[in-house]
């Protein structure tokens, strides 16, 4: 029989001691008690062998997962819904690459003043029952909601929500540019507040982007969404955009326009006949430069041109050829002159 | 708490096993009716047939083994609960997984590859045993007690210690092979090994050298 000459550290290693010792069982039991009924003189070796592996043991964390969070997370296997860790990966990523499918998705643009923005920092606050989070220029975040919405803010936004959302609503706040995936709750209306606009879904997505003028723009891919402003609403098909303009208080509708609603979530940028000033702040924002000109607006021409994931100096030298200007660099600093 | 007979000679030796370490074995659900445990393999293909009870067996009894699985690899505690969670979205989404007859086995090979894909892309590449295995640390225990033999205190102390310092590779096959009950077959797989040969060479290797260095 093998074990007949078995030495201390060959129990050691033996699959089937092993398994006895650690998940014994009837027959196992029964196997080896009369096994040393017969071979006496291996019995100390066999209480050792079995003490020792007995005696090890691993050093558990400090911190446990407690009997909610387990619970919640049962909840969320249930509903078939991933964790978000697998946006730690694409956060880590240079930004611009397309991630979505627009295809499937409601697309809300909104617009605000960019000036508002320049006194964010890079920075993540949780205050009880509120998350805070912000973007300084030139950088692009991916966030998930408590309810498994995903958020891709953009530069210089920020956007509020709680750690967990109550029962009847899902609202955020938010201020700057944000794509939303919305995860599909129709009993949770999906509330996006920007200034005095409100955003209302059900589950989609949706960008939100705010400009200068504070006016408000949310176009819709597909999907439905309700957009309410100073007491008075509207409801979008696909394809359509509704525009708040701040000065009248008023809504809007017209047709979207990919270019300037979408294209930036794809790390695109766009400018339609725009003119210098516009161009410096949308460069500074995205890029998280700072850009000084000399001259006035009108010493310069307007603005035509789609730039598909370039760098800072690739469109830099492209604005010398097609706006006639001439630049200094000096690390973040940009001087732009007239040539 | 359970009582195991150790061996049976002359004189009955009895030992009081340590509950925690053995509900890490003793997984399987009663059931309650006709008395009997289901194994591994029949929960496992009531879960492939989509019995939600199954599943609510499968996540309750192994959630608190993984967490601590995975916590030999990362303090992220955050990327833990995220990993098992894919895992078992994953699992759930799956038409054709294999059968198994060991399905903690299963899971911490499930999650011990999630783990590694998202600690390599954030730390370039390193090995997850090399580097990360440095988190288990063991620790041999006083409260296992066999009647008239005992590891004295001092001996226990000095296990432990050597036992930490032991090349990661081994120290991650004694955790397998004593800690989780693992086969060689299974360490062979779930440490990438070439066959299950190659697991029992590992375990011989570590072995030696704790002997070498305990007896040194």
């Amino acid at each position: 029989m093998k074990y007949d000459n078995f030495e201390f550290e060959d129990f050691l290693r033996d699959e089937q001691f092993v398994e006895w010792v650690l998940q014994p069982t009837e027959e196992s039991n029964y196997f080896w008690t009369s096994w040393l009924e017969h071979h006496p003189e291996h019995r100390e070796k066999i209480v050792l062998a079995k003490e020792y592996i007995l005696s090890i043991k691993i050093k558990e964390p400090e911190y446990k997962v407690d009997s909610k969070e387990k619970d919640k997370i049962f909840e969320q296997v249930l509903e078939n819904r991933k964790s978000d860790s697998h946006w730690r990966l694409f956060e880590k990523r240079e930004r611009g690459k397309a991630y979505y499918s627009i295809a499937a998705s409601i697309i809300v643009l909104l617009s605000l003043g960019i000036w508002y923005f320049s006194q964010f920092e890079e920075s993540t606050v949780t205050v009880p029952q509120l998350v805070v989070k912000s973007n300084p220029a030139g950088r692009t975040s991916r966030i998930f909601l408590p309810d498994g919405s995903e958020v891709k803010l953009g530069p210089r936004s920020r956007i509020e929500y709680p750690s967990s959302f109550n029962a009847e609503t899902r609202r955020i706040k938010l201020i700057g540019n944000a794509f939303f995936d919305v995860y599909k709750d129709p009993e949770k209306a999906f509330i996006v507040e920007t200034g005095k606009l409100t955003t209302s879904v059900f589950g989609t997505s949706f960008v939100v982007t705010m400009k200068e003028n504070q006016n408000v723009d949310v176009a819709l891919v597909s999907g439905k969404v309700r957009v309410e402003a100073n007491g008075h609403s509207m409801d979008l098909l696909p394809n359509q955009t509704a525009r708040y303009k701040s000065g009248s208080g008023k809504l809007e509708k017209s047709h979207l326009d990919y270019d300037r609603d979408i294209a930036w979530v794809h790390g695109i940028l766009v400018f339609q006949s725009a003119e210098i000033t516009e161009v410096i702040k949308r460069i500074e924002s995205w890029y998280g430069v700072t850009i000084e000109m000399e001259g006035r607006v009108s010493d310069y021409g307007k603005l035509n041109a789609r730039f598909d994931n370039k760098s800072l100096e690739y469109i830099l030298n492209a604005l010398t050829y097609s706006l006639n200007i001439k630049y200094e660099k000096n690390g973040k600093e940009i001087l732009i002159l007239k040539q | 708490m359970k009582l195991h007979y150790v061996i049976k000679t002359d004189k009955l030796i009895t030992a009081e096993t340590n509950p925690e370490k053995f509900s890490n074995k003793l997984h399987q659900p009663e059931n309650k009716e006709s008395g009997n445990r289901y194994s591994d393999l029949e929960l496992w293909q009531m879960f492939k047939k989509g019995h939600e009870g199954a599943f609510s067996i499968i996540y309750n009894n192994f959630f608190d083994i993984m967490v601590s699985y995975g916590h030999i690899f990362t303090h992220d505690r955050e990327l833990i609960k995220d990993c098992i969670q894919d895992l078992f979205v994953d699992l759930r989404r799956s038409k054709n997984l294999s059968d198994t007859d060991s399905i903690k086995f299963y899971l911490l090979k499930g999650l011990k590859w999630k783990l590694a894909k998202y600690i390599r892309k954030s730390q370039a590449y390193v090995s997850l045993a090399d580097k990360h295995i440095s988190l288990l640390k063991f620790e041999v225990s006083h409260e296992f007690r066999l009647i008239n033999h005992q590891l004295e205190s001092d001996r226990r102390s000095k296990l432990s210690k050597i036992m930490n310092e032991i090349a990661p590779r081994q120290k991650e096959c004694i955790y397998y092979f004593y800690y989780q009950g693992f086969s060689y077959k299974e360490i062979a797989a779930i440490m990438k090994l070439r066959s299950a040969k190659s697991a029992r060479n590992l375990l011989y290797k570590a072995i030696k050298s704790l002997k070498r260095q305990f007896e040194g």
